[in-house]
């Protein structure tokens, strides 16, 4: 959360997950090139960091695609998802090295421009095992860049959350263009099936782990609250919310989410102002609403972030009846204080 | 997420569903059916001991090479430049076609680097093989080496 753009504060858990990221990428690096120098003593140092960093990018692309889908089916994996976007500038830096090296080893040593030799070296594009395979990685690494470039809090800011996030979606046209990529590329003259199974193994797992997260979504989305009265729509009984935590309910255009804390209730927009975080999937923190994804806080009974920060989101009035939450779904204006209900007094 | 980009992303990783799956099934059913070869870490092989050929060229020395009652045919090839086509593929042309590959050409193996590589040919008829250095990746021939030799006279 930031009142204006100033250098990101390290704090202890930025600094683990970024050592951690580091000396993997440093150790994985290192034992493939070192591996390689023995088993194959006459490959250039060129190649072998070519390959490694193809392998070590494609290997941080499926754990980064796998975080997202994780954090949504199990909250356990939330930790993974604070600093995600570390993990992602990463990778666009060892593809960047990939790709850089691959250009200068195969399309440098001509008259031709080298980016121009990319694309017209090999003009097969009417025949799939002719393809020319490195256009591919080479438009990847352009969504990579473009998501690289705009990962700061400015971009975001600036672009609208919903507008960052679609731009970020394309990462997953990044994802088929790389596996076409490979498939057009090293597949078609290496008859060892070991890569194969590799590459399904991983897109099963990715595309099973994002449909499976997708549909669990889309069924919150749908759930049907029938009781409804004066404008009030009946979403749960009150012990169905733990104390400083919330419930999500899709009952209009957008999620709300009911807080229970300090002895009442608070309806507030389940979409954080940052990057449209899931609030009710957060906690009540030093009496704050504390988005699970970035730490963004509200204050329940308003959605207003505490000073000096300016954040605001919907409000909603929420009552209890006979033991039930009502909710109506109808927002009041971003920042607008709301009394919540009592809960002690009302319970049956 | 917010409901719309919500549907959109499920819509999205539908497609994929199907898309990635297809796209990779398509790429290996159009592999050349030349590739039978494990290339990617080819493995090391000894020197057969009979040279019926060699072609000294300034990039690379090649050798037809054979087994003592030459059943077995063998390509070495030194190279001795660098490699400024790192996908070289070696390729055997004019084997006998089958069934399965439908095709004459066969993949021997792959040039990485300077060295010696040691590739196994496929038997064909006597006094004639014929190897093409292919560049994969600007689908390019770099060079053709035709052995014409004596087939040592068995007793």
């Amino acid at each position: 959360m930031g009142a204006h753009y100033t250098a990101v504060g390290w704090n202890r858990q930025k600094k683990i997950y970024d050592w951690v990221i580091f000396a993997f990428c440093v150790t994985y690096l290192a034992v493939f090139i070192t591996v390689t120098a023995f088993a194959n003593p006459d490959y250039t140092f060129e190649t072998a960091l070519i390959r490694s960093t193809s392998t070590l990018a494609f290997l941080l692309l499926h754990v980064i695609l796998s975080i997202g889908p994780l954090a949504r089916i199990n909250h356990k994996f939330l930790p993974l998802l604070y600093n995600r976007r570390h993990l992602g500038v990463t990778m666009f830096f060892v593809a960047l090295v990939h790709g850089g090296f691959s250009i200068l080893q195969f399309h440098a040593l001509g008259n031709t421009n080298p980016f121009l030799s990319l694309f017209l070296s090999n003009t097969q594009y009417n025949s799939l095992p002719g393809f020319p395979f490195q256009a591919l990685g080479f438009f990847a690494l352009l969504i990579l860049l473009l998501m690289a470039a705009t990962s700061h809090d400015f971009w975001l800011h600036n672009l609208s959350p919903k507008m960052w996030k679609t731009l970020h979606m394309l990462v997953y046209l990044a994802y088929l263009l790389i596996i076409m990529h490979v498939m057009l590329g090293v597949i078609q003259y290496e008859t060892s099936p070991v890569l194969v199974v590799l590459l399904a193994l991983g897109a099963i797992t990715i595309i099973s782990l994002h449909l499976i997260a997708g549909m669990k979504e889309v069924k919150n989305d749908q759930v049907v609250y029938p009781n409804r009265k004066e404008g009030f729509v009946q979403v749960c009984h009150i012990n169905d919310i733990e104390d400083s935590r919330a419930k999500m309910f899709c009952i209009g255009a957008e999620r709300i989410a009911v807080f229970k804390t300090a002895g009442k209730l608070f309806a507030v927009s389940n979409v954080c102002k940052h990057q449209n975080g899931p609030l009710g999937e957060g906690k009540v923190v030093d009496g704050c609403i504390t988005c699970p994804w970035h730490g963004y806080q509200y204050l329940p009974h308003n959605g207003q972030s505490p000073p000096p920060f300016k954040e605001q989101v919907s409000t909603y009035d929420v009552m209890v009846n006979e033991g039930y939450v009502w909710v109506n779904p109808i927002a009041y204006p971003e920042g607008t204080e709301r009394p919540g209900a009592l809960i002690n007094l009302q319970v049956p | 997420m917010v409901k719309p980009l919500r549907k959109w992303h499920i819509r999205f990783w539908a497609i994929l569903a199907v898309v990635i799956p297809a796209g990779m099934v398509a790429a290996v059913l159009a592999r050349p059916q030349t590739a039978s070869s494990i290339v990617l870490q080819p493995a090391p092989s000894i020197a057969l001991p009979l040279v019926l050929k060699t072609i000294s060229k300034s990039a690379y020395t090649a050798s037809l090479r054979a087994s003592v009652d030459t059943a077995k045919l063998q390509l070495q090839l030194v190279n001795k430049a660098v490699v400024t086509s790192p996908t070289l593929l070696v390729y055997q042309v004019g084997v006998p076609s089958t069934a399965a590959t439908g095709t004459d050409t066969l993949l021997v193996g792959r040039v990485e680097a300077t060295g010696t590589y040691q590739f196994a040919l496929a038997n064909v008829s006597a006094g004639a093989v014929r190897v093409e250095l292919y560049d994969i990746i600007h689908h390019t021939l770099i060079d053709t080496i035709s052995f014409t030799y004596q087939p040592p006279i068995k007793n």
